[in-house]
């Protein structure tokens, strides 16, 4: 379980980003911290991971406090993948995932056999067994985004946390590595991840936490967050929810200028979607 | 049956590197390094031997090997001539040539900078500065240089650090100052040569082209002693370059104390460019182009990539002296022009390959 208590988080020393937040992450769960740019999303997130140091407050995690916890220790515990990683050029990716086993090792122990079937479980798992020898660099979006995972799997963390892991990824490639991380989290994993996409959050969360300059402005389930009305209130946007036809998750539909054209030449038809919209324009 | 084994292969690949187990203690190396230190190694040894058999007086390498290996010779001199005159300066070169290439390397892994060696990043001019000082200002023995150079480059590098940190020290920052403060020294090191003596001025030119001409044991022992202590520290510390390689965001993840390890990757740096410019002045460009050459061979992981850019940094200015000694002969050119002469067109390309990213 994390806890964040009362975490003011700085990058000047005198801009809050992140101002007296107070937040309960439960063990095994799917959390996905959302809202619009420069809300503090990814601070958070670096706050939580301690790479950004607390200006107030403190980040517990299973009772111990992250930022006074050993560098090693904390990272066989949390593990954390930044927003789109540069890589060496010409690193393998079986060098690549070798590099999560860095908190397991000592100056004396360097490579175990351990290391080294860890190392193959984590290939296999994101499926990248075969491009083991193939450099990084070579690949296409979304296998990277997979041995960055892969690597991630190597350091044998509880918890993950992850910055956009879908950002600039196809469409396909972003549900190839939710679903990955849907798996991990069945394994057993917390997974917090910063996402931009809504109803990718409505979908595999468990719990959305929804940011707007620096503060919580409501966290909950899918259900209770992915309101028109929040969604109005944490990014100034009008949109409709209707049931995602697949998983059956709230989702959210923009209404834009044509929306709103829309919901005029519709509402004499007295349609699904006028009624929706007016919802959405007394709230 | 080779279908099923070749199968087999598949569903397990060899790991890229091989693991070295000795004891309690175990080392992962790069497969690509092993080939390509055995042939840097073999090539090496053939530069030796010409080196030591070319020059005035002119030595079969036959009857070099003989020497070499204690076997009697057809000539009393060869013994004076190989052992005491040639192969000390040669091995300060390969030595040189090794700290400077590992001194490189580790900058390169730190800043995450191709373009980053310890001339770039102004730790030579440091231990330049200092050298000068000496020679232009205070009537001391040379024998002091050594200790003035070293001085200079730790001074330097100090204030390097010093002056990039801003709540850590991001490698940009660490380059940009270094370049900053290596102008400035360059620019100390010009007015110093326009007031000095025309005695000293003459002095401290020769030191700053950078030369193993007349390079005996001594020279040899005092670079070998810091050599066997640091190279081994530093390929210890692959893993750290390694991580650091990957960013510091994403390197804190991993439980790396990235200040801390960057710190001391640095004067690690810092000490194998210092004693190799104490004992030959300023060499430029080796740092920067044996990296490079070594990574494109075995890659950038630095478990294989510190020891192999060792190798043919000290094999790139062995040779670079044999051509300082042949292309004029019998005057010779310091082995610090010969080495600018092929480094320099390669940093261009390397600036030109750079820019087209």
């Amino acid at each position: 379980m994390i806890d964040v208590n009362n975490l003011s988080l700085t990058y000047d020393g005198n801009t809050l980003i992140i101002d007296q937040l107070d937040l309960t992450i439960e063990k095994q769960s799917v959390t996905a911290l959302v809202g619009p740019n420069g809300c503090g999303k990814s601070t958070l997130l670096r706050g939580i991971s301690r790479l950004l140091k607390p200006k107030t407050g403190s980040v517990y995690l299973d009772g111990r406090k992250v930022h006074s916890m050993n560098a090693k220790e904390l990272a066989r515990e949390m593990g954390i993948l930044p927003q789109s990683p540069s890589v060496p050029e010409g690193l393998t990716v079986h060098e690549l995932v070798a590099q999560g086993r860095y908190p397991h090792q000592s100056w004396f122990q360097q490579w175990s056999g351990e290391d080294e079937r860890i190392v193959q479980d984590a290939l296999n798992t994101t499926t990248l067994t075969e491009f083991a020898d193939r450099p990084v660099d070579t690949l296409s979006g979304g296998q990277r985004q997979r041995a960055w995972v892969a690597m991630a799997l190597a350091q044998q963390t509880d918890v993950l946390l992850l910055d956009e892991p879908t950002t600039y990824l196809d469409m396909a490639y972003q549900v190839d590595v939710l679903d990955l991380l849907e798996d991990l989290n069945q394994d057993g994993r917390t997974i917090v991840m910063v996402l931009h996409d809504l109803n990718q959050a409505a979908r595999y969360a468990d719990h959305i936490v929804a940011l707007r300059e620096g503060q919580i402005v409501t966290q909950g389930p899918p259900r209770s967050v992915m309101t028109s009305e929040t969604i109005q209130q944490v990014f100034g946007l009008q949109t409709q929810i209707i049931d995602d036809p697949v998983t059956g998750t709230p989702m959210c539909v923009p209404l834009g200028r044509r929306g709103r054209n829309a919901k005029t030449d519709t509402s004499s038809q007295n349609g699904h979607v006028s009624e929706e919209v007016a919802v959405t324009d007394t709230a | 049956m080779s279908s099923v084994t070749k199968q087999k292969r598949e569903d397990t690949p060899q790991p890229i590197w091989r693991t070295v187990r000795l004891g309690g203690f175990s080392f992962k190396l790069d497969r690509r390094a092993i080939p390509v230190f055995v042939v840097a190694i073999l090539v090496g040894a053939g530069v030796l031997v010409t080196s030591i058999s070319y020059g005035e007086f002119d030595i079969t390498p036959v009857e070099v090997m003989r020497t070499i290996f204690g076997l009697e010779t057809d000539d009393t001199r060869h013994e004076l001539v190989v052992w005491t005159f040639r192969m000390p300066r040669i091995l300060v070169a390969f030595m040189v040539g090794a700290a400077l290439a590992v001194s490189g390397t580790i900058l390169q892994g730190i800043t995450r900078n191709p373009l980053a060696d310890p001339g770039i990043i102004g730790v030579t001019s440091g231990a330049s500065l200092a050298a000068v000082a000496i020679i232009v200002w205070f009537d001391v023995s040379i024998s002091w240089l050594p200790f003035a150079a070293f001085g200079g480059a730790m001074v330097m590098a100090i204030l390097i650090f010093a002056l990039a940190w801003k709540g850590g020290s991001a490698p940009v920052r660490l380059i940009l100052v270094g370049v900053g403060l290596s102008a400035v020294a360059n620019a100390l090191i010009s007015l110093m040569i326009v007031f000095g003596e025309i005695n000293q001025v003459q002095q401290a030119t020769i030191w700053l082209s950078g030369s193993v001409y007349g390079r005996d044991w001594d020279h040899v022992r005092t670079i070998a002693t810091w050599i066997v202590v640091l190279l081994p520290i530093t390929i210890l510390m692959a893993r750290q370059l390694n991580t650091l390689g990957l960013g510091d965001d994403l390197a804190k993840g991993l439980g790396l104390r990235v200040e801390i390890q960057r710190g001391v990757l640095l004067v690690l740096s810092v000490a194998l460019a210092a004693v190799a410019v104490s004992v030959s002045g300023t060499i430029g460009f080796v740092g920067l182009v044996a990296p490079h050459i070594t990574r494109r061979l075995v890659g950038p992981a630095h478990e294989g990539l510190v020891p192999t850019a060792a190798l043919l940094g000290g094999l790139l200015l062995m040779f670079a002296d044999l051509i300082g000694r042949w292309v004029i002969s019998p005057s010779e050119l310091p082995v610090g022009i010969i080495a600018a002469i092929i480094g320099a067109p390669y940093f261009a390309y390397l600036l030109y390959q750079t820019r087209n990213q």
